[in-house]
């Protein structure tokens, strides 16, 4: 019996109802057509162009050095070229990360997204069929406090920024908390906490009636991811093995990173697996990202790179470009070798890799580096499709009907009326 | 995690340059729009006001007044404020109230999510609380509550082994209290005895103790700082705080923490009701060990030195760096600033000119040199050590993998100790540098900052900045010559009220020292931490006062504490304010 958590609730918790669910290897989601899957995988600081692009076009291409990872899965593939942050192309440097999965023109100040993004409102219109509506992570690196420029770019509404989850072992201990404990005492434990969770949300409604008006969206937000916690936590997790994952690795050391990302990608496709969440988003980075790449040879700071200018550079940042891809092929391979139906999960999934800047010395916003992976339910995979200057609200539309949700524009309106054409099968 | 930058009350001006239109280079078109760019757009950080001789200022009228331009006219007779909105501890805060409520300590940077920012500083004002926090608040609980329940001795105010009813609502009473910084109520205390009735009904006293934390450390009422004000009879434009907000706020800015019971006495029986009481307590508690350790965490957060722990840099140029020296350099500031505090030198003149320095052992071995002995500073010579802009812990921060960095250093001084805000670079701009060759300096590699005029409008109050500090290198140490040629660390001032040139860091630091934007700038540094939010405009006038008594104290920011404490801005607020960039 596929778990939802709207079941669960049904059924009130109780133990027998739980005992039907087995851990499995193969993948949870098997009946009643395989439900669609959706990662969205961002990185930052632009790409270089000449190493991104492939050579060819429509069914007739091949992958330049910074896709070839992706060669094993090269009918899966679908590289769109011509995508643009419309109306963003005057605007100051690092900030399209606020606009990319939202298509609202962000805050000037401090570029926080003005709208909700696209990965939040799937959860919103279908995550509740899963224990978990997304899961979001993110290699991303611990930084202190400052730093220049905002760096979100989930939204669940204006101004209302939704964080990743940075450190793998707690993301597995979301999705997997099931696993090894016996169901008494996760019912028990879910039922505390519910209990914990009524008290926190009988203050926060006291606290509320006592402040101005203006300020109680403070306390509606606070109110609105206590429910969120709510439906993961006080609830028994489905029981379901995760990955195994290499112990005591310092998540918060950025010589880690390359065996953070793969606990990241381990953590992800098994969720999906065990169809505990629909929707992803992962990301490598952060705008501005200062990190060195050591591992794919790039000493110097990423972001300082995209300003140098020098050959030596300019290798460098195809390096780390090429070594993102070799993470997201990392997660493609893990999917495409797990069998699902009548062939494998990576049939059923949709990753779509995104970039807010084209060129990072330029701080370009045209002509984005946008890939997608998978959805061959919904497009006609294996080619390289270069549009004319179409905005990225068209591809939010897109991606949502892909999704079979059926919006007819996201964001403003004006910039995604109805989804790109062409693409589609 | 990254920081979150406060909303409302950054003026961060994208000026003349952002017409809208794509630009490829800056040339041709945008020159006029550049040369104007910097000059007449480089506004202060919205808070700081000229000085003036009558009481109500000038305003700027000048177009080419270049800096400054954003300097207002104010009007002082009337008394005016603003207000906070509820904020959520910061992770550091939190931490702090964990280990003062149950002796027990937690990773804050991974157990937290991280904090929004107001300036340099970590303050969550007005920042929703995420999916994710109060995830992290949940698991956080439950955690801390374990580890309590298992040295339950420890944490109940009863005789060891008292696993009573009446032993759990003492400690009700006496944990809840202190966590909800005075403001519990019998209706919640009575709820919370509820929780631990069944809880421990049906699985013992630990765990309906557990349960109690639990709930405590993820309600609101801990969670949250919330202003509250004596109403009064509506003539006043301003309501003076609760006494539990007063100490609240004492304990948020003094000890980064929760007040302790003898400052909720001193809040219930009205001592905080005036400014002489607020300044007893400010006192008492400056003495403590926690305030030390909340001032080196304001200095470390307006010199962003937590980002250290990130730093990487080249083996091939730096074969000595590594984590543990450059943590070495973060803890030697950290000792600068508990020297100063424990000598009664914590000032503008210390901080900034002090020619002490703190090594431990691994840091002396890194400079060759004795460390120092507990106590006793080492003294350098003033071209080697000049305050803490010359302090390995800055240099290193503000440097490349390999070599140093002229416009991040010179584009903080600008942006955090004077306070000018610079506009962005333009939108597409090409932001290649030429090619480094060998025998050529970084003055010389920036040129073109200079020859290009669209370039320079802003470069010309960056660069210099930055070429006071190239005695120090990339990994904090200093220098005589880059690439076999002498280091030419000249330059100018310019945009301030103390310009004028400088031959190295000593000089640039003594002109900023004498300027006005620099007094004002520290000042607004401190509020920021103190108020845990960025000034508004009804503030500006409180901040002038301020300005005024640090001046006449010499600088000294112990004096200024207590000014802040004892300020109108601290003890008031306009309840009908509606602080700006709120979500309506």
């Amino acid at each position: 019996m596929k778990f939802s958590r709207r079941n669960l609730l049904q059924m009130g918790g109780a133990g027998a109802a739980l005992a039907s669910f087995l851990p499995v290897l193969n993948s949870e989601a098997q009946e009643e057509g395989t439900p669609k899957r959706i990662i969205f995988y961002v990185t930052h600081n632009g790409t270089i162009a000449e190493e991104y692009h492939p050579d060819g076009a429509g069914k007739d291409f091949s992958f330049r050095r910074i896709l070839s990872p992706l060669e094993p899965y090269k009918d899966y593939v679908t590289v769109l070229g011509g995508i643009d942050l419309d109306p963003l192309l005057g605007w100051a440097p690092h900030v399209g990360h606020g606009m990319l999965l939202t298509n609202v023109e962000p805050r000037q100040e401090d570029r926080m997204g003005m709208g909700i993004s696209l990965d939040q409102f799937l959860a919103q219109s279908i995550g509740q069929e899963t224990f978990l509506p997304q899961l979001l992570t993110g290699t991303v690196p611990y930084t202190g406090v400052g730093g220049t420029y905002m760096k979100w770019q989930h939204f669940r509404g204006p101004a209302d920024p939704v964080q990743v989850e940075p450190d793998p072992y707690a993301a597995f201990d979301r999705v997997f908390a099931g696993s090894g404990s016996s169901q008494d005492g996760l019912i028990a434990l879910a039922n505390r906490r519910g209990s914990v969770i009524d008290g926190v949300r009988a203050d926060l409604n006291r606290i509320r009636g006592t402040l101005p008006q203006d300020d109680r969206f403070l306390i509606d937000a606070h109110l609105q991811s206590l429910r969120e916690v709510e439906t993961t936590y006080a609830v028994p997790p489905p029981v379901c093995d995760g990955p195994t994952l290499e112990g005591g690795i310092n998540v918060r050391s950025n010589a880690n990173i390359p065996q953070i990302s793969r606990m990241h990608n381990r953590v992800m496709h098994a969720a999906l697996r065990c169809d505990a969440t629909r929707i992803g988003s992962m990301t490598i980075g952060a705008p501005t990202n200062g990190i060195a790449h050591p591992w794919a040879n790039a000493n110097v700071s990423h972001h300082g790179l995209s300003h140098e200018g020098t050959a030596e550079a300019l290798a460098m940042l195809i390096n780390i470009n090429t070594w993102f891809f070799e993470e997201i092929a990392d997660l493609v391979g893990l999917l495409h070798s797990t069998p699902e139906g009548d062939g494998n999960m990576l049939d059923n999934t949709l990753i779509v890799y995104m970039n807010p800047l084209s060129s990072g010395q330029k701080h370009t916003k045209t002509d984005l580096p946008i890939t997608l992976i998978g959805g061959k339910w919904h497009f006609d995979t294996g080619q390289y499709v270069r549009f004319s200057n179409e905005p990225i609200g068209k591809l939010l539309v897109t991606l949502a009907h892909a999704m079979g949700v059926e919006v007819d524009s996201f964001g403003d309106a004006a910039t995604s009326q109805g989804p790109l054409s062409g693409i589609t099968i | 995690m990254t920081g979150l930058r406060e909303f409302s009350f950054l003026r961060r001006r994208p000026g003349g340059l952002f017409s809208g239109r794509p630009l490829a280079t800056c040339t041709g078109l945008c020159l006029a729009l550049a040369l104007t760019g910097c000059q007449g757009v480089l506004g202060n950080s919205g808070e700081e006001a000229a000085l003036g001789e009558d009481g109500v200022d000038e305003v700027d009228g000048s177009e080419n007044g270049a800096l400054g331009a954003g300097k207002k006219a104010l009007n002082c007779e009337t008394p005016q404020g603003s207000r906070s909105l509820p904020r959520r501890l910061t992770q550091r805060e939190y931490r702090n109230s964990i280990e003062s409520l149950l002796g027990s300590t937690i990773d804050y940077e991974t157990v937290l999510t991280g904090d929004s920012t107001s300036g340099p500083f970590a303050t969550n004002h007005g920042s929703p609380a995420s999916t994710l926090s109060v995830e992290k608040y949940l698991l956080a609980a439950e955690e801390i509550a374990a580890a309590a329940a298992d040295n339950l001795d420890d944490v109940l105010p009863c005789e060891p082994g008292d696993r009573s009813e009446e032993c759990a609502r003492a400690f009700v009473d006496s944990f809840a209290r202190l966590a909800y910084r005075g403001t519990l109520d019998d209706t919640a205390a009575e709820l919370l005895m509820d929780s631990f009735r069944s809880a421990s009904a049906a699985d013992g006293f630990a765990s309906g103790l557990s349960l109690i934390i639990e709930k405590v450390l993820q309600s609101p009422y801990f969670l949250y700082h919330i202003e509250k004000s004596e109403p009064g009879d509506g003539s006043m434009v301003l309501e003076p705080l609760t006494g539990y907000s007063v100490a609240s706020k004492l304990a948020a800015f003094i000890w980064e923490g929760i007040p302790d019971a003898e400052l909720l006495q001193a809040a219930e029986r009205g001592d905080l009701a005036n400014a002489e009481g607020v300044r007893a307590q400010a006192l008492r508690m400056m003495k403590d060990d926690r305030a030390a350790e909340s001032f080196v965490s304001f200095i470390e957060q307006w010199f962003q030195l937590p980002q250290l722990s990130q730093v990487q840099k080249s083996q091939e140029e730096f074969p000595e760096f590594s984590p543990s020296l450059v943590n070495a350099m973060r803890q030697e500031t950290a000792t600068f600033v508990r020297w100063m505090l424990q000598n009664d030198q914590f000032s503008m003149e210390q901080l900034f000119t002090s020619n002490h320095a703190f090594p431990g052992t691994e840091l002396a071995d890194y400079y060759g040199v004795e460390p120092m002995s507990e106590g006793a500073p080492l003294e350098f010579e003033a071209e080697e050590r000049y305050g803490i802009l010359t302090h390995p812990s800055f240099t290193t921060l503000f440097s490349h993998t390999a070599e140093t960095s002229v416009i991040r250093r010179g584009a903080f001084i600008r942006d955090h100790v004077l306070c000018q805000t610079l506009p962005e670079p333009p939108a597409n701009v090409n932001t290649i540098l030429p090619e480094v060759a060998d025998g050529v300096s970084q003055r010389e590699r920036l040129q073109i900052h200079t020859e290009d005029p669209s370039c320079a409008a802003c470069h010309a109050f960056i660069d210099d900045l930055g070429f006071s500090l190239e005695h120090f290198d990339a990994l904090g140490k200093y220098r005589v010559e880059e690439h076999g040629l002498d280091i030419d660390a000249s330059g100018a001032l310019t945009g301030t009220s103390a310009d004028g040139d400088f031959s190295s860091a000593q000089g640039l630091v003594e002109r900023l020292l004498e300027s006005e934007e620099t007094t004002e700038c520290a000042v607004s540094q401190w509020t920021r931490f103190a108020q845990r939010r960025s000034a508004s405009e009804h503030d500006l006038c409180s901040q002038r006062e301020l300005v005024e008594e640090f001046l006449a104290s010499g600088g000294d920011f112990q004096s200024l504490i207590l000014s802040i404490v004892e300020s109108t801005a601290f003890r008031f607020h306009d309840p009908s304010h509606q602080p700006e960039g709120a979500i309506l």
